[in-house]
């Protein structure tokens, strides 16, 4: 956590930093630290898993599989942290491999970046799940910090029906 | 399946985060009224003959078609009134009150299931195997919608349904839970489904009864073991 934020503390978008923040992230999202999870986010940021035929589709026009608010992702996580949340009670164990991170462009505070993910789920006496696929991030910095303004995880899977349900933070 | 996608007592039960979300969101879920109903006011299960039945309820939890909730935000309110007089003046104040004012979880026998709620969701459902369903669902949306509309449309479709949605994924918790307790078939070989079954014939089965769950499967017994209703 302390060699995160002095990382993070120089605010640059290069690729230390965002290795820095993704790897932060992933571990805080295994570690079903939830709440701290939040804390990387911009209080506007939105969190999307995108059609599997129609990744660059626009949320208001195409049916997403998850298209959070940061109203929503609020509530999302309430939920998941409620043991009347039966998909997710007890929690997936996850393992995320984040992997292939680039800075694609940086405009003054903004960046986008992108990474390849493998997660995979295990969950009751189910087989493993492993979603695949990639991150596209826009990131901001705001004062020391780097957060995430938008998060969009592309799955690279044909169908759902095999992978379940995406019922956690991806 | 069928059962999951009518059954209305099982609401509070599986959605209770579901009933969190939409509360902390402003949307007013009423406590339960009256001995036996688990929703505010009645609603009904109809039997609609050869298997093919319906839910009939009172809507408390919004509609883009139209009834306003907090969840579609204070911009959304002068769309929806509009959009409620526009079917009060094609189809009379009766009829837009049955259109904008009800939902109904629809199915037609053996897996066509049409539900008319938070948004209209289509699903299709086959069997690959024994202890697999591959199931299909889609969301319905009128072709004259404006952008604003399809976006409040697919946002409150999202609210619930889908693998990422506050309700669906628990469905199917639930449903692999019960596949599992179902292999003990040899041992417990009945599922119990008699709410309602006191009542006479004039009575009317309400949603939370399982008159309507039985329609389905009396269908299913009639086919599939020649036992007759």
């Amino acid at each position: 956590m302390s060699e995160v934020s002095t990382k993070a503390n120089r605010a640059e978008f290069n690729r230390d930093s965002v290795e820095d923040l993704f790897f932060h992230e992933a571990e805080l999202l295994d570690a079903w630290k939830l709440d701290e999870w939040l804390g990387l986010l911009t209080d506007d940021a939105t969190y999307y898993v995108p059609p599997n035929d129609s990744p660059d589709a626009d949320p208001r026009h195409a049916l997403f599989t998850i298209a959070d608010d940061m109203p929503r992702l609020k509530e999302r996580i309430i939920r998941l942290k409620d043991p009347n949340c039966h998909a997710e009670y007890p929690h997936s164990r996850t393992r995320r491999l984040i992997s292939n991170i680039r800075i694609k462009n940086v405009d003054g505070d903004s960046a986008t970046a992108t990474a390849n993910f493998l997660v995979y789920r295990h969950r009751r006496a189910e087989p493993p799940r492993v979603f695949a696929g990639h991150y596209i991030y826009k990131l901001k910095r705001i004062g020391s910090d780097l957060r995430i303004f938008e998060r969009k995880a592309v799955l690279d899977a044909e169908e759902l029906g095999a992978l379940g349900a995406v019922s956690f933070i991806l | 399946m069928v059962e999951n996608s009518v059954d209305d007592y099982h609401l509070l039960a599986t959605h209770s985060t579901w009933l969190n979300y939409m509360r902390n969101s402003g949307v007013n879920i009423q406590p339960p009224k009256g001995s036996g109903l688990l929703l505010p006011t009645k609603g009904f299960g109809k039997d609609l003959g050869n298997g093919h039945l319906t839910t009939d309820n009172p809507n408390f939890r919004g509609r883009p078609v139209a009834k306003w909730i907090s969840v579609y935000g204070e911009d959304a309110k002068a769309d929806i009134d509009q959009i409620r007089s526009e079917l009060v003046k094609r189809l009379g104040d009766g009829r837009a009150a049955r259109v904008a004012d009800t939902n109904r979880n629809l199915s037609i026998f053996p897996n066509l299931i049409i539900n008319d709620g938070s948004a209209v969701t289509v699903r299709f459902f086959y069997p690959i195997g024994p202890d697999r369903m591959r199931v299909t669902a889609w969301a319905l949306g009128p072709v004259e919608e404006t952008e604003a509309q399809r976006a409040r449309r697919l946002y409150a479709f999202l609210t619930f349904y889908g693998p990422g949605g506050f309700a669906t994924p628990d469905d199917v918790a639930a449903l692999e839970a019960a596949q599992q307790g179902y292999q003990a078939y040899r041992e417990v070989p009945w599922n119990d489904m008699s709410r309602g079954m006191a009542k006479g014939p004039d009575e009317e089965q309400l949603h939370t009864d399982e008159g309507h769950l039985r329609v389905f499967w009396r269908k299913w017994s009639e086919m599939m073991e020649k036992r007759g209703v």
